[in-house]
Order: C-alpha cells, then structure tokens, then sequence
C-alpha cells in the first residue's frame, strides 16, 4: 500500500453496481475477498442501489442529479469508493460532477467523490498494488475490453497484469477486444436487432480464438455475451475477472446451468 | 412521443431491418469492415507526433471558428482580389438557386461534379436537373451511386455498400447504350471502363462543380483532396468553376493547411497523403494556358451560425475525414442509408438533428451504444459520444421521447432513490426469475425483454440478491 | 452586398460575442496571423531529402531514376520505349526541361492535354520529402491539364528543389510573382481508387503510372 501506514488500514466502500448485486452475487463477493486480501477495511453500505446510468443515458438529468446526491451521500466517510465495471465506474468518476455545473456546493463534494472512487482492477493493480493471490485455473482465457473502461478510465493492461498472477491460465487475445459487444444498456432492448448483430460478431471472434473462457470487467457485457454463447450452444465459459482472480470458479459460469460445475 | 416521432420510429426500425437484412449490404460491409481501422492504426502508428498533431489541428478549428465572420471576410476578400466571385447561401435552397443561375447564365448543359457532401446536403442535383442540366457525378463511388440511383452511404467512400457483382450490372445497364457491350466483373476492367466513359464527360462538360476541404483565407484557394483526379478534371477542364462549401470550411493559412492535411488522410483512408492535394484560386489569370474562365463559390450556412457559441459547437470543426463512421460498429452493422439523411454515424448522428431540427431524427442519438469509438478516433477530438448524450438530454427536455420510457425512467428513478425499498421489491422478480430458470442457468423469456431474450438467453439472476446475502451473514454491517 | 451575407454573418456574431461587432484591432491581430507563417508541428524524420522522397514515392506505387542534367531526354526516351509507347509528348516548361534539345524523332504537343493524350513531360516546381510529393503549379506553358489527363506522367526534379516538408514549398510558392497561382497541385503517386470493394485500383482517371525523373548533377 502506498498512501497508507500499515497501522490503520484504508477503508474501501464496496460500490456493488446494481447488475453484480442482482444477477452475479460472486462477483461483489469476489471483490470483497481481493480487498480484504489488499488489507482493505471493506464497507457495503447498505443505502446503495443503481449508480443511475439507465436515466443518465436517456437524458434525464433530473433523476440522475438526485441518484448522484445520494449514491455521494451514502459513501461520504470512506477513505476510497470502489467499483466492480467500468462504465459504472466511469459514472460515479467523470459524469457526476458533470451534472451539478449550477450547483457548486455539490460540484466540490462530486469531485471530491470522483477523486477517491476506483474501477476494481485499476485499484487492486494501480493502488494497492495486490500480490500473492491465491488463484489458480487451468485453462485458456481471452479478455473483452469494455468500452468505457477501456476508453475513459485506461483499463486495458490492467486486468492481464492481475490475471498472469493466476496459476495455470494462459492469454489468448480476441481479435477486435475493443470493439463493443452491442450492450449499451437499454440499447439492448431498444435497438435489438443492432445489438444482436454486434454480439454475433463478438461471439464469432471469441469462437475464433479457441479460447476455453472469456473474461471481462463489466457484467452487462458479460450478460450479453453470455446470453449469446448460450443461445448459440457454445462452450466458452463467462466470468467476471474479479471472480477469476478471487478463485471463485468453482461454480457455474455466467448463463450456465447449476449441475455443469 | 408526438405522432411525427412516432412515424419516425418505425421507419428508422424499418431501415434497420432491411439493412440488416440486406444480404448484399452485409457482404460488402463485412468486406470493408477491417481495411479502414487497420490502415489508419498503421498510420498512426507510423508517426509518433499524430496526437500532438490532432491537439494542433482541434487548436487551428477552434480558433477560426471563434473568428469565423473575420475569417470569412478575409477569405472573400482574396477570392474577389483573384478575379472570383463569393456567394452566400442561408439554406439549401437558396444554394441550390444560386448555383442554377450560374449555370443557365453561362448558357450550361452539361455539369460534372466532384464528390461534394455539401451539395448532397442542398439536394443539388435535382435542383439542376430541374433545370435542364444534365448532371454527372465524377468520383467513382458517387458515379456509382449515381446510376444506382441512391445516395451516398459513405461520406468518403460512397458505395461502400456494393459488391462487385451489383456494379458489374449497373456498369452492364448503363454502358451497353454507350457501346461497351461486353459485361465485365474483374476490379481492373470496371475502373477502366468508367474511366473511359467519365473522360468524355469531363472534357464536354460546361460547368464544373466541387467541394472543398479546406478555404484558405491568407490566398482565397479552395483545397480538394482526392485519390481519383477527378476533383481536378472537373475543377481545371470546364469553362465555369463553382465551389460548394459549408462556412465552416475556412482556414487561416497554407501553415494551418499543413496541420490538417497531416491528420486528414491518415483518419480517413490511412495513407500518409492522398494522391492528389490541389489549391485552387481563382479563375485563369492572364499569363495562364488553361483553366476555368469563371471562379464561384457558394458558402453555405443552414444551421452552421446557429451551433457556434452552442454546446455543439465543435461538432463544426468536423473535416469529414469518416473515421468515426469506420470505427463506428453500428455504422458497420446497418450501414448508411438507413440512418435517413446524408451523413451517416456519429458525425451523422450529431449533425442531422442539428441542422434539420431536434425532432426531424429522434432515434439517432439513441442508436448508439456510447462506446465512445468515434470520440477516441476524431482527429479534431470532437467529443462525439458525449454530443450524443447531450442530444439525449436534449430531447428529454424537450419531451421528444415517448411518455411511456419517461414514465417508466421517473418509476424506476424513485425506486432507486429508495434503497431498502428497491431491494425488497427487486427481490420478488429475483425469486421468480430464478425459480423458473430451474438450475438451468438461463431463460429464454421474460417479460418487456423479448428484444434480448429473441436472441439471446438471459442469464438467470442469483436466488438472493447480494446485498440481502451480506446483510443477512453479517449483521454486523447493519 | 447581399442580404444573405449580412445575415449570415450577423448570425455568427449574434452566436459568437452576442452581436457584438469585432473590433478593427481584432481584425488586424488575424491578418497578422496570416501572415505569420512559422510551420506548426512537424514530423520529425532523419533521412536526407532524396532518400525520403524515392522511399515515400517508391511506397505510392511511383517510379524514378537519377540521372544527370543532359540525359533527360535519352532518359524518356528509354522509359517509353520500355513501355512499347511512341514519343509523342505534351510537353510542360522549367529550368531543366527548358535546355532539352528534342532529338527529330520526338513528337512534341506544346498545348493542353485531351482525352487521348498518351504521356505528358512536366516538371515539378518542387517535391517534398516527407510525403514522397511533387509539387506542381499553372501559369505560362505550365498546364494543370497535363497532371490528369494522361496515361502515363514522367515528371521531372531537379534534386535541389527537394525539400523537406509542405511548408518550405508554401515559402517558395510565396516568393514567386503570381502568388498564389491559379492551380497548385500537390502529387502523390499514380490516380488510383478504392471504390469498389475498397481494393486499391490504379488509374481510376488520372495517369495509371508517375515517373520521376530526379536530376543530380
């Protein structure tokens, strides 16, 4: 740890995203386990919900002012905020000050908010440097580079730097790793068929790369793309990085039934 | 949602549909998909200054746009020094009567054009059939179109969207007429026979209509960059030159010209330089052999004046170089034509709703998946992902979206805002979701979801949501 | 002057200083910058000036040779009878070009190329190192149409006129009395297209082939 003397350790607040805590429960837990393992005091308060995207990227500034204030709120006395997705992350970071340019009271605590919120990987690789982790899965992986964690919070070596440290998994790139998956959120549902088609391709190249599993960051992606594999029959596993590096891949993958364990 | 929107919608769906649907739209997209990134990732590669470069041409737009009416007057007063004449045009139509007039008042029968978007954007070439011209388009790709019959579905590469078999029939329809009976297929024979039949165009033609890249305000020029000639057949050979170009489109000097000239053809096409830069200004002088004996050029405003000072303001330091189309994975998936207007993508999709009124293209901004692609890819770093969402906001306010979304987002909204109360309720879909899934990992159908669950299966959620798990385990926390 | 450029422009200030008009001071600080011509960024490169031009023109598909002053016409006659062509020429005007003496069996058009010109002769007022460019311009017996029209372009370079980057040509372009001339074109490689199935194809409507001729004495 680099800020911190070794006798009081840094408190994290668990930002759970709203995906992770409904649909893929691991995938906090996993976090809460490689923070721990980082000597985090980890904290989940109990006020959280949605970071408030779905109305942010539908324009509606006024809800996502309100979400914002209280999502702030909820984590004004931990020492750092961190967040299981990019594009989650990248929400509470660079588009909540954005929302209070009339506001300057709540533009400082947004700032002050963004300054000490973290993306997962970036946090686990660039601030309390994780080492020694007790991982070990044996097999192929190829990684897909969300976008907006790729493109706004510079998270791309990141992830690969932590995953060498689990035993036995070997990298296999995905050709076009950083181009979009076709989730986009309510995009989703809104354009489908555009959707589809881009998740097509995506599986097409994670077929392509022989890979035995695919990893990512962010869970929407991993839902869409899982969703897809599924439909589609193949074999490629699915799971969220932070369960990889927390060891927790003994269970069904994302969109996998319970017995193929 | 007003019932104009509305119609919108469905027609916008439908586009997509047939786009994707388009076997030969898929084909030829697919084979164009990887030429344009790969090629411009090498340039940028190849030159390590790229970035410091794109930082200097963003600085070069943002000032002449900040002194645009300055600029243009400087401009306009060096195109009168050279002997040409500047015509202002507040929209479209009042372009388009401009430029018929130059043509019937140099007695025109025969007009061939260079690739221009702006004219696209005026509908020009009706507008000079109209009048009796007859009207060719020059560039390859646009000749294409042409005879097709449609629009460009590029801004750079106009028939991106055909294969080769459908040019072979087009090039076999129109030029049997014209005596090249044989039906050629290969890439060679179909450049060559459209070379020879556009050549005999080119040297009859009475006007000659361009766009331009660039305005140099210091010598009153226009800059046309092509890969072709064609832009310089059709700007040297005819009697009369008229150049269309958008207000924006001015530069202070063959300095800043450089700056931009470095950035444009490595984003576009990934060359270094493209074959052909040319300035041109003026009619022929005095001591000249050759060239046009008239100079005109039409700036166009519609909408431009409008965005500066805006938000969107830097959407007008655009140099209409296509990188974000390339790089834009639903451009890829649905091509141009069915975004509904002339520029397509991101670019597209910020512009259209700009200059044709916020209500005139309510999906586009939504049609995107904000992965941001365009943005990182601009060689003027026009923010593009972030214009988008602004439209977004934009059309919320203005109550362009349907009552039933903002409804719903307000619902949800409130719902959210009150955590406990969120869990609690979210915890009742949960239960069920996981129960009908039975172990089996996914479902194949829920409810308002059947965009997704057409497609793809929807990953079953856990039994208990995490936060109950946690709190539950460690009331500690509590 | 026109309603429409009043409009137009007051628009612009309307949306630009909320209808304040510039004041002449500002007016004169920009035409000062434009004639404040220091390059901005370049890119940097090591090789010497001959050396980049014939690896960047080498890399658009163009062919040279170096070859001294007195044998620009053996040199022609050469790549055209590689060619299987007849020397029958259009031929353009500069300092090298203008002490050819042309032997009788060279057929000299001195006019604007047509539809069946076959091969121009030109030369180039200057050519540029980083891009691999010739840099042409109109004026007297230089005609634009000669850079377009023909299948074949054999352009001549006087080795001392080879600069570095585009802006040492702009500073040429400046001292030369019919500043700006009418036509500047800028050269890079044969014509060519991508537009079908966005494979390059040479000679979409200009020459199919660049020849330089680079002269080193």
């Amino acid at each position: 740890m680099k800020t911190h003397q070794s006798n009081s350790p840094i408190t994290v607040g668990l930002f759970v995203t709203c995906l992770a805590d409904l649909m893929r429960p691991q995938v906090a837990f996993a976090a809460v386990s490689l923070l721990e393992h980082a000597q985090c005091e980890v904290r989940v308060p109990r006020g959280q919900s949605c970071c408030g995207q779905p109305a942010l990227n539908s324009g509606d500034r006024a809800n996502s002012i309100e979400i914002a204030k209280q999502v702030i709120t909820e984590f004004s006395d931990v020492d750092y905020v961190v967040v299981p997705s990019g594009s989650c992350a990248d929400t509470l970071k660079n588009k909540y000050p954005n929302l209070f340019s009339k506001d300057m009271r709540w533009a400082r605590r947004a700032q002050k908010f963004a300054d000490k919120t973290w993306e997962l990987t970036k946090f686990l690789y660039e601030k309390v440097e994780l080492k020694e982790i007790d991982a070990a899965l044996d097999g192929v992986y190829t990684y897909h580079d969300s976008c907006t964690g790729l493109r706004e919070l510079s998270i791309y070596e990141q992830p690969r730097e932590l995953l060498k440290q689990v035993k036995g998994l070997r990298l296999k790139e995905l050709k076009d790793s950083n181009v979009c998956c076709g989730f986009g959120g309510l995009f989703s549902l809104k354009y489908s068929n555009i959707s589809t088609h881009l998740v097509s391709d995506k599986c097409t190249e994670i077929c392509n790369s022989d890979a035995d599993m695919v990893l990512g960051g962010d869970l929407g992606c991993l839902l869409n793309i899982a969703g897809r594999l599924r439909r589609d029959n193949k074999k490629a596993r699915v799971f969220h990085i932070a369960e990889v590096l927390a060891g927790m891949t003994d269970g069904p993958a994302i969109g996998d039934p319970e017995e193929s364990q | 949602m007003s019932e104009i929107s509305s119609i919108q919608r469905v027609e916008f769906q439908d586009r997509v549909r047939t786009a994707l649907n388009d076997v030969n739209l898929q084909r030829a997209m697919a084979k164009a998909k990887s030429g344009f990134v790969d090629k411009r990732l090498e340039a940028k590669n190849a030159l390590p200054e790229f970035d410091q470069i794109r930082d200097a041409a963003r600085d070069i737009k943002d000032h002449v746009l900040s002194n645009l009416d300055t600029y243009l007057e400087l401009y306009e007063e060096k195109v009168i020094e050279n002997g040409g004449y500047v015509h202002w045009a507040r929209d479209a139509e009042e372009a388009c009567s401009i430029i018929a007039e130059i043509c019937k008042a140099s007695g025109a029968r025969t007009v061939t054009k260079g690739k221009s978007m702006v004219s696209e954007e005026m509908y020009l070439n009706p507008a000079l059939e109209a009048v009796g011209m007859e009207v060719v388009e020059t560039d390859l790709g646009e000749y294409i179109v042409q005879l097709a019959g449609e629009a460009p579905s590029h801004i750079i590469a106009p028939a991106v969207h055909k294969t080769r078999e459908q040019i072979t029939d087009l090039f076999h329809e129109h030029h049997s007429p014209l005596g090249y009976t044989d039906r050629v297929t290969q890439r060679e024979a179909l450049v060559n026979e459209a070379r020879s039949v556009l050549r005999e165009r080119f040297v009859s033609a009475d006007v000659g209509i361009t766009g331009a890249n660039f305005l140099v305000a210091e010598t009153g020029a226009n800059v046309i960059v092509t890969n072709e000639g064609n832009g310089d057949l059709t700007s040297s050979l005819p009697k009369v030159h008229i150049v269309t170009a958008g207000i924006e489109k001015v530069i202070p000097s063959l300095e800043d010209l450089s700056v931009l000239l470095r950035v444009l053809a490595r984003s576009a096409t990934g060359q270094e330089f493209s074959a052909y830069t040319s300035i041109y200004s003026g009619p022929r002088r005095p001591e000249d052999g050759e060239g046009p004996e008239a100079y005109h050029v039409v700036l166009l405003d519609n909408g431009r004046s409008g965005m500066l000072g805006s938000d969107y303001q830097s959407m007008l330091r655009c140099i209409r170089c296509g990188a974000c189309l390339n790089h834009c994975p639903v451009y890829g998936a649905i091509g141009g034509h069915a975004y509904g207007w002339i520029y397509p993508g991101p670019m597209g999709s910020v512009l259209t709703p700009l200059l044709n009124g916020f209500d005139s293209a309510v999906d586009l901004p939504n049609a995107c998946t904000l992965n941001g692609r365009c943005k990182e890819v601009c060689p003027v770093r026009i923010p593009l992902s972030d214009l988008l969402l602004k439209h977004r906001t934009e059309q919320h306010e203005r109550k362009l979206t349907s009552a039933t979304s903002r409804w719903i987002l307000t619902a949800w909204a409130w719902l959210v805002r009150r955590p406990r109360f969120y869990q609690a309720v979210m915890s009742i879909p949960l239960w069920i979701m996981n129960r009908v899934s039975r172990g089996s990992g996914g479902l194949r159908w829920i409810p308002f979801g059947r965009g997704w669950t057409n497609t793809r299966d929807f990953p079953a959620p856990s039994r208990k949501s995490f936060l109950r798990q946690w709190y539950s385990q460690e009331k500690g926390h509590e | 002057m026109s309603e429409a450029r009043l409009e137009i422009l007051n628009n612009i200030r309307k949306s630009l200083t909320a209808g304040e008009p510039k004041t002449s001071q500002r007016t004169s600080e920009l035409r000062a910058r434009l004639k404040s011509t220091a390059p901005q960024i370049q890119p940097k490169f090591t090789d010497d000036n001959l050396t980049r031009f014939c690896e960047k023109h080498v890399a658009v598909h163009g062919t040279y040779e170096l070859i001294k002053r007195v044998d620009i016409e053996t040199a022609v006659l050469r790549y055209l009878h590689g060619l299987e062509i007849d020397p029958q020429i259009h031929l353009g005007a500069g300092p090298c070009l203008d002490q050819v003496v042309w032997s009788e069996n060279v057929f000299i058009y001195k006019k604007s190329a047509d539809k069946n010109t076959r091969v121009a002769v030109s030369e180039a007022f200057a050519a540029i190192a980083e891009t691999g460019t010739l840099v042409m311009r109109s004026g007297g017996d230089l005609l634009p149409s000669h850079n377009f029209l023909p299948d074949d372009h054999i352009v001549i370079a006087d080795c001392e006129r080879i600069v570095r980057y585009q802006e040492d040509v702009w500073s040429m372009l400046r001292k030369d009395d019919h500043f700006p001339q009418r036509a500047i074109n800028l050269i890079t490689g044969p014509s060519k297209t991508g537009d079908i199935e966005q494979t390059i194809q040479y000679g979409a409507h200009g020459p199919r082939r660049l020849h330089v001729l680079i002269v080193k004495d």
